[in-house]
């Protein structure tokens, strides 16, 4: 085997395991656990990690692998964020390819955009058919992105070592 | 612009979109059965899933057990207080329903049997529940091969109804909790018989409750009533307990109210519950 297959293959590997943990502990340990009241979302800082430090295309596979994970973590069928953390991953990237320097601080950037995306993608429907009042609608997407943050930097440092590694 | 179209970037963007086009076919056209991507995961997650229900559900009974030891002796102290009046109730009913039937015979009417439900159940457990913050719902472990269906209700051992089952996989289905937004059941209350909506609210989904709702006459409702499943527009039978009218609340358009409902089915704490796979005639 190449050096190069032998480094994707690895790549391949630990994206595997780092997603397999992230719905682990978003799907299954964190539901039942909330913190600051709401469940945090990590899968989309791993979309979002990858297109930082390999590119819009990984990024956008990875995106679709997270967003599957995602809506089966949700209980609802893979569409909704099997499209979204895909095109996340996609934008993402494109925009560290050609705007933002590659780093923490266009991780960061790309992480609070993909949260608001991921709470817009929920609450609309909330807001336009559901008849829920914004106040109520806004003070979860609040309490959803604080939780969620707390992982953003820990995501950062675990992609950022895999880019190093292999 | 371009430089974002690449056909590479293309691909992928259509990969995603192909995943979800044929998620959403397998979803219009299963008429409720699970979609094309919890076939194909539901045998490696549905392990996974209740493998780490039962790892976390023991951490939490160790955490119990040494950080809330005394919660839990008052809590086993409270229950044995409750089973011993459980049992002074059973042998009442015991003795009224041997009553009943000496009496009965002396009429020469039929012997009914008051230990026959009329349903059939299934026992299931609860191996997951939903991450998003938007809604409530859980995985349990039995699905079509236990003849679950969608539509089914689910309840606890005392009979309170604690939601609907909403998709049907082989092996695990897919339950909206009675306090999502999506969910909506005919309902009756005790004792005035006035009936109406009990639906979930997202402006009540924080605190857990429920809204009563197309109420005839609000006059007829009081903080306290107990409120039923009335058996209409549903496959949900008559006669489950869904909760207790908690507040009487103006709408927000000012020309009408509705209850505040506190479901009786503590959904923090559920775990071992029935489906009602089929109501008895009579």
């Amino acid at each position: 085997m190449t050096e190069s297959r032998k480094k994707t293959a690895a790549r391949i590997l630990l994206f595997s395991a780092l997603l397999l943990l992230s719905y682990i502990l978003q799907g299954l340990i964190l539901n039942r656990h909330p913190i600051f009241g709401a469940k945090p979302l990590i899968l989309p800082f791993i979309a979002v990690g990858t297109a930082v430090f390999f590119g819009r295309v990984k990024g956008g596979i990875v995106g679709i692998a997270a967003g599957f994970l995602m809506d089966i973590a949700y209980n609802q069928p893979t569409i909704m964020f099997t499209l979204t953390l895909a095109f996340i991953g996609l934008i993402a990237g494109y925009l560290v390819e050609t705007v933002l320097v590659k780093g923490l601080f266009a991780y960061a950037v790309s992480a609070l955009a993909a949260l608001i995306i991921c709470f817009a993608v929920e609450a609309v429907s909330y807001l336009i058919v559901g008849g829920a009042s914004a106040s109520a609608v806004f003070d979860v997407g609040l309490r959803q992105t604080a939780a969620s943050a707390l992982f953003a930097i820990p995501v950062y440092y675990i992609v950022l070592g895999i880019s190093k590694l292999v | 612009m371009k430089d974002l179209i690449s056909k590479k970037g293309i691909i992928v963007a259509a990969c995603a979109i192909v995943i979800a086009l044929i998620a959403a076919v397998t979803m219009a056209v299963s008429g409720g059965n699970a979609d094309f991507g919890r076939v194909i995961s539901e045998p490696i997650f549905k392990p996974l899933r209740s493998a780490m229900n039962g790892l976390v559900g023991t951490l939490e009974d160790i955490y119990g057990y040494i950080y809330r030891y005394d919660t839990v002796v008052a809590e086993n102290a409270q229950l044995k207080e409750r089973i011993a009046e459980l049992e002074r109730d059973s042998r009442d009913y015991t003795e009224i329903v041997e009553e009943n039937d000496r009496l009965r015979s002396l009429l020469g009417f039929a012997m009914r049997d008051f230990d026959v439900l009329p349903y059939e159940l299934r026992d299931v457990t609860i191996i997951s529940w939903t991450a998003s913050n938007f809604s409530s719902s859980f995985t349990i472990n039995r699905g079509a091969s236990s003849d679950i269906e969608v539509g089914d209700s689910v309840i606890t051992a005392e009979g309170y109804l604690v939601g609907i089952v909403t998709e049907v996989g082989s092996t695990s289905s897919t339950v909206v909790s009675i306090i999502d937004t999506t969910m909506s059941v005919g309902a009756i209350l005790s004792g005035t018989d006035e009936t109406g909506i009990v639906e979930g609210d997202f402006n009540l989904f924080k605190e857990s409750r429920l809204k009563l709702d197309y109420i005839d006459n609000a006059a007829n409702v009081f903080i306290g009533d107990s409120v039923l499943t009335s058996g209409r527009g549903g496959n949900s039978p008559a006669g489950l307990i869904i909760g207790t009218v908690e507040s009487i609340r103006e709408d927000s358009t000012g020309h009408g109210s509705y209850a505040v409902v506190r479901p009786s089915a503590d959904l923090s704490s559920v775990a071992n519950l029935y489906v009602i796979t089929d109501i008895k005639a009579g």
